[in-house]
């Protein structure tokens, strides 16, 4: 067990965290929004996938990200139209993304490629890694060398709070989202932030999926998500919607996933250990759930005694 | 003309058809002038919203001629009304809880710097603005933590911020306890010194003496009366708003309570603040009202809790003719004849998406003749509920109708036909006639001392102590979850007698 808290074993859960948190600072906005970003699945795996048809294709990582995140954003102004425009059900809408985007995925995977399940291609172009010049600094030196993903994922948790807490846009996002009348009465356009906020969770939706493609590996599998979308929902959630909480989260998910694919090596059954990143995203949201209701009731008593 | 006595706004001969033609307003005239508090009288549906709507720009008039400063306005939406000065305060407060005073007194139009948040500049606004107009409020504080009254001083001072020399208030006191009332009017009143002109609208004619300088009466979508507050009084303006006299019921004193019905003794709850019980003991005899007065949050919401049964007891007992409640539900409660008209009708005492026949049953569904072996008697049900709707003249097209499309007065009236059925025991009446009009009140007044003579004990809850006085039979007041006074005779406790009791003041 002392194999878990290695330096080897932070940089994994460094690695693993990143698209998750990356995913999770758009989920934050958009829940501020009001309108919960369910496709953020699906728009994560169609970045992926964007993410390596191009990086084959053009050969550029950076412009296969730059795709990525269009896909992601693109997507995210559908689910807008649907649910904001026509007022649909933004959970059925957004799963409908989600379907979508695994059905479609496949569907150009094999018209394209010819291939059934997966695009593995070793010499196709990737994101770099970036060294930190403080290698000689203790434990902070031991990862300084990440993809640069985790360095994008960190420079955007100060992106996200400056946005939400710093600009017009965050208090109109927050206004918007907790009282949409109030802020249609005093001009806030409630239709455009909820569509920026939506473009915003998409364009780091697709982010996070090439991270995922291209960033570590460098091949696109079917579902290659795996939920990772909805974790950094869960991320969002459990994070109190701020993001630095999320962020927090988003840590405590990727080590769960990192420590599960460390334990695949130690004798335990791979379907428990698989189940590891899920059973704690679970359990964050049972705690959620359980920090509001009791939070609740002591609001409830709190106004009564006012 | 001179410059002087153009009014500030003046709506001419205003006709108002909806597309469902219903005609709200008939050839309306309303002239505000500056610094004047205009108020604006009438019932429920008479047509008083509408017509500040048209001001405001919300509604656009069938027929007639808006005029602001004399100046004819051809198009007139909520922008440009605003922009000429318009402000409108609604009952429903347009503010963001989670933010700041400042933050939602900027909202919409922030100021910012390079591009970021200007908080500090918010800040200055909110303190100038307040500094001139007399109305100070913590800029920092966050909104969803404020006072009712302090959320309603924003909403002033955000319309202020816009230029507004108009201020439209739409029943701004309904939600507001007597000391905030007071404050209000006191800001309106100084507000006027600078020029502003005022239409308030309201339900409290004792509010309209007290302030107003114009008073115009509207009745079915037309005007009824237009006198100088000087020149009318509250009899006066109450026979025109209704139509007819308000007859006030008073109690027949000379009815002797029977035995004790309702027993609570030592009732303690738990929780922070001063809404907790900390002792009470009461007993109240069949034919019986006692009004129970008081700020609000001193108890009174346990106080019918712990009876309705939504609220366990700490310590102590309640006991309906001498059996114990303690380990009853809601439910059982209920069938043992306790009937209780919620303070808040719009999520307790109505299920707002239901339809008027399902409100009326709420409780009774499952029983004859509403429902036979598991299944409901939709005619029995309807029937039921068309004879309420006779009854106490509720307005609505049917009784499948949606209680959410019915006027808050007509809601409530629902939700008094419901409780007052039949024959309770107890009748536990929270703020019974709260935000309803002047019809309605005397309806619900005659229903409560009618289940009293049918032997009810009956308990009202109020913040406005003519009520109390009119309808109860003693008063006690409650101050910090205990009882710190008792009235026998509640036509002789004065207004200072019991504020000072309510004030924790023990008499």
């Amino acid at each position: 067990m002392s194999e878990l808290l290695t330096t080897a074993f932070l940089i994994a859960a460094l690695r693993a965290a990143a698209p998750i948190l990356i995913a999770a600072m758009g989920s934050v906005v958009t829940e501020r929004v009001g309108v919960p970003n369910i496709g953020v699945e699906g728009m994560m795996l169609a970045g992926s996938f964007t993410a390596v048809v191009v990086a084959i294709e053009v050969g550029n990582a950076w412009v296969a990200t730059g795709a990525a995140a269009l896909v992601g954003t693109m997507l995210a102004l559908v689910l807008g139209f649907v649910t904001v425009r026509w007022g649909a059900d933004a959970i059925v809408a957004g799963f409908a993304i989600n379907v979508f985007a695994a059905g479609f995925t496949v569907l150009l995977l094999s018209e394209i490629y010819g291939s059934k399940g997966s695009l593995v291609r070793p010499d196709i172009s990737v994101l770099p890694v970036i060294e930190l010049p403080v290698a000689d600094v203790p434990i902070l030196g031991a990862v300084a060398g990440q993809n640069i993903m985790v360095w994008v994922a960190a420079a955007l948790v100060g992106v996200s709070w400056a946005l939400l807490f710093q600009t017009r846009f965050g208090v109109h996002v927050r206004a918007v989202g907790e009282d949409p009348d109030a802020a249609r009465a005093v001009g806030i356009p409630v239709r455009l932030t909820q569509y920026r906020a939506l473009a915003f969770g998409g364009f780091t939706a697709g982010l996070a999926g090439a991270g995922l493609a291209i960033g570590y590996l460098s091949s696109f599998t079917r579902d290659m998500t795996a939920g990772r979308g909805f974790i950094a929902l869960a991320a969002a959630l459990f994070g109190g919607r701020h993001p630095l909480g999320a962020a927090g989260a988003a840590l405590l998910f990727g080590a769960a996933e990192a420590a599960g694919n460390r334990l695949q090596g130690q004798g335990i059954p791979s379907q428990f250990v698989l189940m590891l990143p899920y059973l704690v995203t679970a359990v964050a949201l049972a705690a959620i759930s359980v920090r509001r209701t009791v939070a609740e009731r002591r609001s409830l008593t709190r106004v009564e005694a006012a | 003309m001179s410059h002087a006595t153009t009014p500030l706004a003046e709506l001419s001969a205003i006709t108002k058809v909806y597309p469902n033609g219903v005609v709200a307003l008939r050839g309306v005239d309303l002239r505000l002038r500056a610094g004047e508090i205009h108020a604006l009288l009438g019932e429920n549906g008479a047509g008083k919203s509408t017509l500040v709507k048209v001001l405001f720009g919300l509604e656009e008039p069938s027929d007639g001629v808006v005029r602001i400063r004399g100046h004819e306005r051809a198009s007139h939406r909520p922008a440009d009304a605003i922009a000429a000065g318009i402000g409108m305060v609604h009952q429903h407060f347009q503010l963001i809880p989670s933010l700041s005073v400042a933050e939602n007194l900027v909202l919409g139009d922030e100021p910012t710097r390079r591009g970021m948040l200007d908080r500090a500049a918010a800040r200055r606004l909110c303190i100038d603005l307040g500094e001139r107009h007399g109305i100070h409020l913590d800029p920092d504080a966050r909104v969803g933590g404020l006072a009712v009254g302090d959320k309603q001083r924003l909403e002033i001072l955000k319309a202020l911020r816009t230029g507004a020399d108009v201020l439209i208030l739409d029943e701004p006191t309904a939600v507001l306890n007597p000391h905030e009332t007071e404050r209000l009017l006191e800001t309106a009143r100084s507000l006027t010194m600078n020029g502003t002109g005022i239409v308030l609208i309201t339900h409290k004619l004792k509010e309209v003496m007290a302030i107003a300088d114009v008073v115009t009466v509207l009745r079915g979508g037309q005007i009824v009366a237009h006198v100088d507050r000087a020149d009318t009084t509250i009899d006066e303006l109450a026979v025109a708003m209704v139509g007819r006299d308000v007859n006030r019921p008073t109690p027949d004193r000379e009815r002797m309570p029977g035995d004790i019905v309702l027993e609570i003794t030592g009732a303690r709850t738990s929780g922070p603040g001063r809404g907790r019980l900390r002792g009470v003991d009461l007993a109240l005899r069949s034919g019986e009202i006692l009004g129970v007065a008081g700020v609000e949050g001193n108890g009174q919401d346990d106080l019918i809790e712990v009876v309705a049964g939504l609220r366990p007891l700490a310590a102590g007992d309640v006991t309906i003719d001498g059996e114990t409640l303690r380990r009853r539900s809601p439910r059982e409660r209920r069938r043992a004849g306790v009937a209780h008209i919620a303070a808040d009708r719009m999520t307790r005492g109505a299920a707002l998406h239901a339809s008027v026949a399902d409100n009326f049953v709420a409780d009774r569904f499952s029983r004859r003749p509403f429902s036979r072996r598991g299944w409901l008697r939709r005619r029995a049900i309807d029937a039921a509920a068309r004879d309420a709707v006779d009854r106490f003249d509720i307005r609505t097209d049917s009784v499948q109708t949606g209680v959410a499309s019915l006027s808050g007065g007509n809601i409530q009236k629902v939700v008094v036909a419901r409780e007052l059925d039949g024959v309770p025991r107890v009748v536990l009446a929270a703020h019974p006639t709260r935000g309803v009009d002047l019809g309605a009140m005397a309806r619900i007044h005659e229903e409560l001392i009618a289940a009293r003579d049918r032997g009810a004990a009956v308990v009202v809850v109020s913040s406005e102590l003519d009520e109390l006085r009119q309808v109860a039979d003693r008063i006690v007041v409650l101050s910090e979850g205990a009882i710190v006074a008792s009235f026998d005779e509640p036509t002789d406790a004065t207004d200072e007698e019991l504020g000072r009791a309510m004030a924790g003041a023990a008499a």
